[in-house]
């Protein structure tokens, strides 16, 4: 109590109701403010100790959500460095905790961990030459929470909104029969997949989602809920032989509304042991609502701000993480059925309707246009050598050029890449397309 | 209608102005600057509703949960609150 300064709120018979009414919002703040151990600054005239305000003096990092053992964990602010940690501290104890994710904006700890003891205590970032503000928390054990949210993106109307579900069921090939997803059996797996998708469509060479700070407009929710019976409905991936896992797109909305989400994108995350490729269904934007114009080739093309049905990928537990998976499926489900599609290069068919990064030729033996495509007054050439792994003969597809001539196409198969395929990145077009996709809807 | 989504970062309220501000974003410097007014006049349960938004936005401040406010389009004035 030393150094303290008595103040006063005082309630007075002849306040008016609205006055009354003020004063006893002032003192609810300032007893969730102490209860809470949060520092405010309280105003009250000179010469004068009655309180008329008070301002929870923000401090320069925010944690995301309650601190629970085992589950998420995140901290924003701003121009974080590289070299973070996150550090929870009482009077008698102090536990360092290196995070699994670092952005400029955002730290993330994969699974919270036991170490961390339960109860009071304060939460900071630290870094060599680096110490951000303090801020009190409550750390307890018990049941992660079922839907989470990493980062809350952008603050406006309905921002840009990236699921990652845990799909309870699996369905069959051929839409037979159901049966319990075993994702649900392992939290670990999930969050350690999660984080794996974050850092590949955040971290890596290929820059799309650092453009123009999209990454920090985004908000990423988790949805892993061990309540959920083997249902069709709750089936959110379906099987396809040999071995590929495919989003069961239209179910999506359904069971994300049940908490409370309407996401532009959804990854479900699945632990089936017998298909583990991965797979993606693009999006379908809703038309009905506003969007910004572009021209591809001299025709008009709207990217929409808005979703009807969001793009999805399914995502194994089980995959190779080596690769780029998770931004290559992203590349697909971001992009819309009707408003341009981005598809696979690693073989030869393409797709009916507009598709972004692949054209054909009448036949094999045609040469390869110089120039792929215009899009937005830019031409953009065609890839002649295929990423330097060369079109086979009797293929009729082309590419727009690489960006990276040294490695393939990460929408190709960039498992061919000699070395560093996670270096692999987009063609010049598809990238210029979709930073302005992206921007419309994520900046929306 | 419009709204905004994000975590509470900072509540700001003064006698000396018509309005509690509140701060919602992803991070303390990406910020919405909203408001809930005071009434004044009027009837004693419309100051008890944007007192108790207010409670509301408080607690959530403190616990770091997410919400989602509502506000008429090019306006500020928060009409309704959604603890995540």
């Amino acid at each position: 109590m030393a150094g303290t300064e008595i103040l006063t709120l005082q309630f007075l018979s002849y306040d008016t109701p609205a006055n009354t009414e003020y004063k006893r919002a002032l003192s609810k703040l300032l007893t969730i403010a102490f209860c809470s151990r949060r520092t405010v600054d309280v105003f009250h005239d000179d010469n004068d100790a009655r309180i008329v305000g008070l301002d929870f003096t923000p401090p320069n990092i925010s944690p995301v959500g309650p601190a629970i053992h085992n589950d998420f964990y995140c901290i924003t602010g701003s121009n974080i460095p590289d070299t973070a940690e996150v550090v929870f501290e009482t009077p008698a104890l102090s536990v360092a905790i290196t995070p699994d994710l670092r952005r400029p904006y955002w730290v993330l700890i994969e699974q919270l961990s036991a170490t961390v003891p339960v109860g009071a205590c304060e939460v900071f970032l630290r870094a060599p030459g680096w110490k951000s503000d303090r801020v009190p928390v409550i750390v307890r054990s018990g049941s992660p929470l079922t839907v989470r949210t990493l980062y809350s993106g952008r603050p406006k109307t309905e921002p840009y909104t990236f699921v990652f579900a845990a799909t309870p069921a699996i369905q069959a090939p051929g839409g037979g029969l159901v049966s319990a997803d075993p994702v649900l059996t392992n939290r670990t797996n999930f969050h350690d997949i999660v984080r794996h998708c974050l850092a590949n469509l955040l971290t890596l060479t290929e820059s799309l989602l650092r453009t123009e700070n999209f990454e920090a407009n985004i908000r990423f929710v988790t949805i892993f809920d061990t309540s959920q019976g083997a249902t069709t409905t709750n089936a959110l991936v379906g099987q396809v032989a040999p071995n590929l896992i495919e989003p069961l797109r239209d179910r999506l909305n359904g069971f994300v509304g049940r908490y409370a989400e309407n996401p532009d994108i959804v990854f479900c995350i699945t632990a089936n042991t017998t298909n583990t490729r991965a797979s993606a269904w693009f999006t379908t934007d809703d038309d009905s609502r506003l969007g910004v114009n572009s021209t591809y080739d001299g025709v008009t093309r709207t990217h929409r701000r808005f979703t009807d049905v969001p793009g999805s990928a399914a995502i194994s537990t089980l995959m190779d993480t080596t690769g780029l998976t998770a931004i290559h499926e992203f590349g697909h489900a971001a992009s819309d059925f009707n408003n341009g599609m981005v598809i696979d290069l690693y073989v030869d068919g393409t797709r009916s309707g507009f598709v972004v990064n692949k054209k054909m030729r009448a036949q094999a033996t045609d040469s390869i246009p110089n120039n792929f495509a215009t899009y937005g007054g830019t031409t953009f050439q065609s890839d002649q050598n295929r990423d330097g792994l060369g079109y086979p003969n009797t293929w009729t597809s082309y590419h727009p050029a690489l960006v990276d001539t040294a490695r393939p196409n990460l929408m190709d198969n960039y498992w061919q890449a000699v070395s560093q395929i996670q270096r692999c990145r987009l063609d010049g077009l598809t990238f210029n397309w979709f930073t302005d996709r992206l921007r419309a809807k994520i900046l929306r | 209608m419009a709204s905004t989504t994000g975590l509470v970062q900072r509540i700001y309220i003064d006698a000396n102005a018509e309005n509690a501000c509140v701060f919602i974003g992803p991070t303390p410097a990406n910020v919405e600057l909203l408001f809930v007014p005071r009434r004044d006049t009027g009837p004693a349960h419309t100051s008890a509703f944007l007192t108790s938004m207010l409670d509301a936005l408080g607690q959530a401040l403190v616990s770091q949960h997410e919400v989602i406010v509502q506000y008429p389009e090019n306006d500020g004035e928060i009409y309704s609150v959604e603890l995540r």
